[in-house]
């Protein structure tokens, strides 16, 4: 009797747990973190004008040009770390200091930048120049100066002073060597042994600071999150989470975002981007700018204000638009500046950010449309899945007819489809890509091409869709759309190519993200907070090191 | 700008694999008299400059039939007859691939360039206008990098992290050389700004950071900040030399800025930028601004169009029938011709600007090359060059020398491309798919400097190898990944090989004719170079698993290299 | 056999793409447009087709210069010559206490110097206005007769209103911005047959969007001027892809030298063809009140700035007198001209007091936005 009671008891416990089981699993911890190396990062243009800014007010004037960042491994954030500055660059660079050390110590607005007034004009008084260089250069090299720095740069300052006869013009000097040094240029990591792991070691207080801001604000770290890391607070996770948090309340938490998407979306791009004026003539500048901006403004709406699903913005059928971008729309816009939520079209046929002008004429010629370039665009931005290079020694011969012959791409393309040495390739590349082929080279709805009407039908990945909204909902709905993101954004907060042994941690990201519902500032509060986005992986050397073989001698 | 053996340069310069470069270039280069430049204007210096057009040529358009002095201009060379004494046209040279996989546009372009053919864009040396400008740019501006057809690209890499920007827009050229921080030559009165001064000891303020600061890095990093410190102290030269009354120029004028034009890739608006911007250029280099210049004509996967159609010369060369009765491409022939009278209107501007008792034309050495023969084929044999200007006279350029080419590739290996007669052409050897010489001939190259990427991934491997089949699977295995790999059949050269060259990683087999790996390994460590690591590893034949088997095998070295 | 198959596939081709294709620029039954340029349809030029045998209009300079006083006096410079000149048109430009006959051509004596078109048997563009083949109607180039072009005898004769003459050139005004023209369809359910639609037409209130190479680029979106006088609507009709309206009193825009001057048209009427791409071709005509014609093109009496006042009387009158020097006419003989010319709305004396005008339009499909829904 005890014994079936005890089964019964059993049965029923088991029976009662039964609904539990149906709900998700527990959230599993994070795998234990790898890390990476301890990186020196180039400041992006917009770190650099944020940080000035941020620093000097939105008046202070930038005067540099900037060249093309490089891009490694997808992003412009991982070749921050592998860029190194050109000649060119350093004369920019030393402009725009010039000048903007010349703008902040005219006399007309000194007294806001000095955090003490001179003894006299032309005398040098060296514990103001002290005190100058101390605070300025703590913003800017993002952490205190040694006594020695202090003094190098205060010894310029009375040399500059000297040699000119004016106090304030030696400041200028001095502020033009800081904003000028590698300190406040390059993103130099400093590491310090770690108390809880003996012989490991972690990043410094300073350097958290650093890689917390521009992940999280895209521009210099505050006063208050420098206080923080002086104070210790950034060691503790409830300190951590306190400063996250605030951060991502900040304004700049969106510039973050839209610095994010503008690397990802490969933005940069369009500065090479040129239409044919006779082809397209409603391309204009404007339009271009316009044109990420809409981009931009749809993605920070819906993923920051709105708090959206992130899988949602393959399907988003509103968006913000200007008259400029109306024409090439058309859609009616109501204001006559600026932009206004509306339909993205007027029978709901084009969706998501992929259907965006910013997409289709980024990845598209000067004169037409290109099926192949916007779905390798598709398949590596969107997806991570990397199209090797074409083959070098391609036989044209196939497709040498006129356009008469073939008047649609679809058609054009088929000899690629169906060639071997081409098909592995383009087979992954053109459905996709010919689906978006109802929007020309400048993303104007058409219906046919050279008198053909255009079949966008396809499948992508096993899902089969009939038009565009399908392929719209197939990207959706795809497994990889939400892992490529956070694999993106991921590498984006570290600033170099993921490694092997960070697949786990990967995967672990992947699953907060689904849990919190594909929200994107969740996932970079995740990311923030792991322990693996400030792990350091011992010195290269080291690792050299302990790899090298010993030799076995010969068996017969 | 220390004192630097021919040995020396030739380590750098030619850091590819098989190169012999035309000595007077050599001489006029390094030697006391084309380095000294004597402010006084008496000896004039000599500039150097590369001007790059995109998508090849048409074969029976521009090779000349005949070689040596009299060939008769072919229709698209017809352009520069005004200055065919003075241009040298090199046809039949290859870029040797020797199983790298080719980047269309990229791969001819960059192995040309640098000597090392890459798979992509990451360079593993620096390009030849960079070593060059090293060694003789003591000017404002250490090279200046130009594109007429909208592009910021220059194919001028220090390295892989640091390109060379180009400006696009004449007036934006014009402001960066003759705006803020021109100092004309001729001017009356020379008055050296004490801002000058003080700017410079701000700057070599900064640059005292440097010691303390390369301490506290790690060795991969050490690099790229000394990159940066590189580039303060040319920062600081320049403003020196701002510092210095100029050495007055005969004839020269600063000239006007030029008119704000649209900058893009259309044929006629590529054209005037590349006009005007030659014009400044060539200011530049009379007013002693840069010795060193890069122009990037088109794209070299050419972005240049005519409006209205929606083809650019790139798709045409894939897309475009052969025109029956031509016989070639005729749209591309049209693009091809443009860049070639561009190319034409880059050495009038040179030649308009008189110099010493010549034109600065003659105190040039121009490299014109493309990426590409067969813009279609992306062939990167007989990819086109022309050597332009006299270098002061020490370049006799009327020959046209042909490489051996590959249509006149015999059965058996090639050995290093050379002509005789007083005139050494520049010039790759033809390796194609035959196995490259071994032995002791492989050895007389001049040895490389290695050049690291930041996270250490490449490397300069030397394999010692006997079995033909096996010691080819592992080079080309290894060579695809982008490594640089020599190839020894047998210990015997091993001890010279690396007294030579500066190797990286070292692949023995354990088995050898002669002495064994191990014991190889074990006379290189007790008295050799020192040798941070080296691996053994056996390889054996798989009878019948092919050479997938073989390769797989091969990854686990390289496994190591990169997580190391 | 093959013939009448490819007949076959060719009509089931067309009429399925008809069926299937609902064209972009109708959107539930609506239509907008925008007009991308307007010219007056005049007839030939009088050199070609001999309207003018007693030679073209004269402007006071050349009308003094044919006077005794007005001939050049030998030894005369260029300039002193130029000067007199000068002085004696605006002579001939002014009453006898000074008053300008530009801004008040009512006091002026008749010109005889001014030239009309007398004859009817040129061909004419334009459309029946009064459904009547009266004797000083025009046959249409087509061959359609009864066609209202008063406008036209009135300044046929005039230099710059031939081909190439430039009084016809207001449309580059246009695409400067100043002004504008929206056609607004509504109701329409077919293309080529709709026997009942309502138009509304509009005056501008936004600049014309233009291509990089000035051309005005399709589907832009517009509002009208807010003002309700500048808003008509009528009834309309489609009949085999060309679209009539009922004739109803609109206002539009015109501006010169900075001015702003109306552009009424009483019973006015577009008559148009309406192609598969949007594009409207035709006529927008009806009867412009002779006063604000003369305004209009002569005298500018009613010129306001942009923000309503009247403009300096300075500029008013100097642009008028200008345009007469310029264009070769002279003030008060063209205000003669249009009075006696006039053939529509007469007053309670009989006297008439609009002057039928033709205008060519064509126009291109652009979003109209309600001005509700913009915001000031």
């Amino acid at each position: 009797m005890r014994g079936k009671s005890w089964r019964i008891a059993i049965a029923l416990f088991v029976v009662l747990l039964a609904p539990g089981c149906g709900e998700r699993p527990e959230a599993t911890a994070e795998p234990s973190p790898v890390g990476g190396p301890a990186l020196i990062r180039r400041l992006t243009e917009s770190q650099y004008r944020h940080t000035l800014a941020d620093l000097f007010g939105p008046e202070a004037p930038v005067v540099a040009r900037f060249e093309r960042e490089l891009r490694a491994h997808g992003l412009i954030a991982a070749g921050t770390s592998e860029a190194g500055i050109s000649a060119f660059a350093m004369e920019q660079y030393d402009a725009a200091a010039r000048a903007l050390a010349d703008y902040l110590l005219a006399p007309e607005r000194r007294a806001a930048y000095l955090p003490c007034t001179p003894r006299a004009e032309v005398a040098f008084d060296a514990d103001c120049a002290a005190r100058f260089v101390a605070r300025w250069g703590e913003r800017l090299f993002r952490r205190p100066l040694t006594e020695a720095q202090v003094a190098r740069y205060v010894d310029a300052a009375r040399t500059a002073a000297a040699t000119l006869g004016d106090f304030h013009e030696g400041l200028e000097y001095a502020l033009v060597g800081l904003l000028i040094a590698p300190q406040f240029l390059l993103r130099i990591e400093h590491v310090e042994p770690d108390p809880a792991r003996p012989g490991g070691y972690r990043l410094d207080p300073w350097s958290r600071a650093e890689r917390l801001a521009f992940f999280l604000t895209d521009s210099t770290p505050d006063e208050a999150l420098l206080a923080a890391a002086a104070s210790g607070e950034l060691d503790t996770p409830e300190g951590l989470a306190r400063q996250v948090d605030r951060l991502m309340g900040l304004a700049r938490f969106e510039d973050a975002v839209r610095a994010f998407f503008r690397d990802m979306l490969e933005f940069d791009r369009f500065a090479d981007l040129a239409k044919d004026a006779q082809i397209y003539p409603a391309w204009t500048p404007e339009v271009a700018l316009d044109a990420q901006e809409q981009t931009l403004r749809d993605l920070v709406w819906h993923l920051v204000r709105e708090g959206g699903d992130y899988r949602d913005l393959f399907v988003l059928g509103e968006t913000h638009m200007t008259r400029a971008l109306g024409v090439l729309y058309r859609q009616p816009v109501p204001p006559r500046q600026g932009f206004a939520r509306i339909p993205l079209s007027h029978d709901g046929s084009r969706l998501g950010i992929q259907s965006h002008l910013s997409f289709l004429a980024l990845h598209a010629h000067p004169g037409r449309s290109s099926p192949t370039l916007r779905g390798k665009a598709i398949r590596e931005i969107f997806l991570c899945q990397e199209v090797p290079d074409p083959p070098p020694n391609v036989n044209f011969s196939l497709v040498q007819e006129g356009p008469g012959a073939r008047p649609t791409a679809r058609e054009r393309l088929a000899a690629h489809n169906t060639e071997p040495a081409c098909a592995g390739c383009h087979k992954v590349m053109d459905p996709v890509g010919l689906a978006l082929e109802n929007y020309d080279g400048a993303g104007i709805f058409r219906r046919e091409e050279n008198g053909a009407p255009i079949d966008a039908s396809g499948f992508l990945d096993g899902t089969a869709y009939e038009d565009a909204a399908g392929l719209a909902r197939a990207l959706r709905d795809h497994p990889e759309t939400p892992r490529c993101l956070v694999e993106k954004l991921y590498r984006f907060a570290v600033g170099r190519d993921t490694v092997w042994g960070e697949r786990a941690y990967l995967d672990w990201l992947v699953e907060a993200f689904a849990r919190a519902g594909y929200r994107v500032p969740e996932l970079m509060r995740t990311i923030a907070l792991s322990e693996q986005f400030f792990a350091i992986a011992p010195p290269a050397e080291r690792r050299w090191a302990a790899r090298t073989v010993t030799l076995e001698e010969d068996r017969p | 700008m220390s004192g630097i053996s021919r040995r020396r340069f030739l380590r750098g310069v030619l850091g590819g694999t098989v190169v012999t470069v035309g000595l007077p270039i050599l001489n006029c280069l390094l030697d006391d008299s084309g380095r000294a430049f004597a402010a006084t204007g008496k000896r004039i210096p000599v500039r150097f400059g590369t001007w790059i057009w995109g998508c090849g040529m048409i074969d029976r358009l521009w090779v000349p039939e005949q070689e040596g002095t009299d060939y008769a201009l072919p229709p698209h060379l017809e352009p520069i007859a005004p200055y065919r004494d003075r241009i040298a046209v090199l046809s039949g040279f290859d870029v040797v691939l020797d199983g790298v996989p080719n980047k269309p546009h990229v791969t001819g372009c960059l192995g040309l360039r640098t000597g090392i053919p890459t798979p992509d864009l990451e360079v593993k040396a620096p390009t030849l206008d960079v070593l060059v400008a090293d060694v003789i740019a003591d000017t404002r501006f250490r090279s200046i990098e130009v594109c007429s057809a909208g592009i910021e690209r220059s194919y001028s890499y220090r390295d892989a992290g640091s390109p060379n920007p180009s400006e696009t827009s004449p007036l934006a050229l014009y402001r960066r050389i003759f705006g803020e921080g021109f100092v004309d030559p001729n001017a009356a009165d020379f008055q050296p700004d004490p801002r000058d001064l003080v700017h410079k000891s701000v700057l070599s303020a900064v640059s005292e950071e440097r010691r303390a600061l390369l301490a506290a890095v790690g060795a991969e990093d050490r690099h790229r900040l000394d990159e940066y410190f590189t580039a303060l102290r040319e920062l600081e030269q320049k403003i020196a030399l701002q510092l210095e009354p100029p050495a007055p120029v005969e004839n020269f004028q600063k000239p006007e800025p030029p008119p704000e034009t649209p900058v893009d890739a259309e044929i006629e608006h590529v054209l005037e930028n590349h006009r005007l911007m030659a014009q400044l250029l060539a200011r530049a280099l009379q007013a002693n601004q840069t010795r060193v210049f890069n122009v990037l004509f088109s794209d070299t996967a050419s972005n240049l169009r005519k409006p209205g159609t929606s083809s650019t010369h790139h798709t045409l060369t894939h897309e475009e029938p052969v025109d029956p009765e031509l016989g070639y491409q005729r749209e591309v022939a049209w693009f091809a011709a443009r860049s070639m009278e561009a190319w034409r209107d880059f050495l009038d501007a040179l030649a308009a600007i008189p110099e010493g008792d010549g034109t600065l034309l003659d105190h040039c050495l121009v490299f014109a090359h493309s990426d590409c023969s067969d813009a279609k084929a992306h062939a990167v044999e007989g990819i086109p060059m022309m050597v332009a200007g006299s270098a002061g006279g020490r370049i006799r350029t009327r020959l046209p020398p042909q490489g051996p080419g590959r249509r006149h590739l015999p059965g058996g290996a090639h050995p290093d491309a050379g002509h005789g007669g007083e005139h050494r052409s520049l010039g790759y050897a033809v390796h194609g798919d035959q196995p490259p010489p071994r032995r002791a001939a492989r050895l007389k190259r001049p040895c490389r400097v290695p050049w690291r990427r930041p996270e250490g991934g490449w490397m300069r491997i030397l394999l010692v190898e006997d079995d033909p089949q096996l010691g080819d699977t592992v080079r080309r295995a290894l060579a695809a990944e982008g490594y640089a790999v020599d190839w020894l059949a047998d210990g015997a050269g091993l001890e010279a090989a690396l007294a030579c060259e500066a190797v990286d990683l070292l692949v023995l087999d354990v088995r050898l004719p002669g002495r064994s790996g191990i014991d190889l390994l074990r006379a290189l460590r007790s008295g050799g170079p020192r040798i941070a690591g080296a691996v053994a590893h056996r390889l054996r034949r798989h009878r019948g698993q092919g050479a997938r088997a073989r390769r797989r095998r091969r990854r686990l070295p390289h496994q190591t290299l990169r997580d190391g | 056999m093959i013939r009448t198959l490819t007949a076959l596939a060719a009509l089931s081709l067309a009429a399925g793409a008809s069926a299937a294709e609902a064209p972009d620029f109708v959107r539930d039954g609506r239509a907008g447009f925008v007009v991308s340029h307007i010219a007056y349809a005049l007839g030939p030029d009088a050199e070609q087709a001999g309207t003018c045998p007693r030679g073209m209009t004269r402007n006071y300079h050349e009308i003094y210069a044919a006077t005794p006083e007005g001939r050049r006096r030998p030894g005369e410079s260029d300039e002193a010559y130029q000067e007199r000149l000068d002085a004696g048109a605006r002579r001939l430009a002014s009453g006898p206490g000074g008053e300008s006959y530009c801004l008040h051509p009512e006091l002026a004596p008749p010109d005889p110097w001014y030239r009309t078109v007398e004859r009817s048997d040129v061909p004419v563009p334009g459309i029946d206005l009064d459904g009547r083949a009266d004797p000083d109607d025009f046959p249409s180039p087509e061959g359609e007769p009864g066609v209202d072009n008063q406008f036209y005898r009135a300044v046929g004769c005039n230099r710059s209103y031939q081909s190439s003459g430039s009084s016809n050139r207001f449309n580059i005004s246009m695409l400067t911005g100043s002004w504008g023209i929206l056609f607004l369809l509504e109701g329409v359910d077919d293309l080529r047959e709709d026997p009942e639609v309502r138009v509304h037409f509009y005056a501008n209130g936004d600049p014309i969007r233009l291509s990089p190479k000035r051309e005005p680029l399709a589907y832009a979106s517009y509002a009208p001027k807010r003002e309700p006088r500048f808003h008509a609507v009528a009834n309309g009709r489609i009949e085999g892809g060309m679209l009539r309206t009922e004739p109803v009193d609109m206002l539009f825009q015109n501006e010169v030298n900075s001015m702003y001057l109306d552009r009424p048209l009483r019973d006015g009427r577009l008559v148009a063809e309406i192609g598969s791409d949007g594009r409207l071709q035709g006529f927008l005509a009806g009867y412009t009140p002779v006063e604000e014609m003369y305004d209009m093109q002569f005298g500018y009496r009613d010129g306001r700035t942009r923000k309503g006042e009247l403009a300096p009387e300075r500029l008013r009158l100097h642009t008028a007198f200008g345009a007469a020097f310029v264009l070769g006419h002279t003030c008060h003989g063209a205000w003669q001209a249009l009075h006696r010319l006039a053939d529509g709305h007469p007053d309670p004396d009989g006297r008439f007091t609009t002057i039928s005008t033709q205008y060519r339009i064509e126009a291109i499909p652009a979003f109209v936005i309600p001005p509700e829904e913009v915001a000031p």
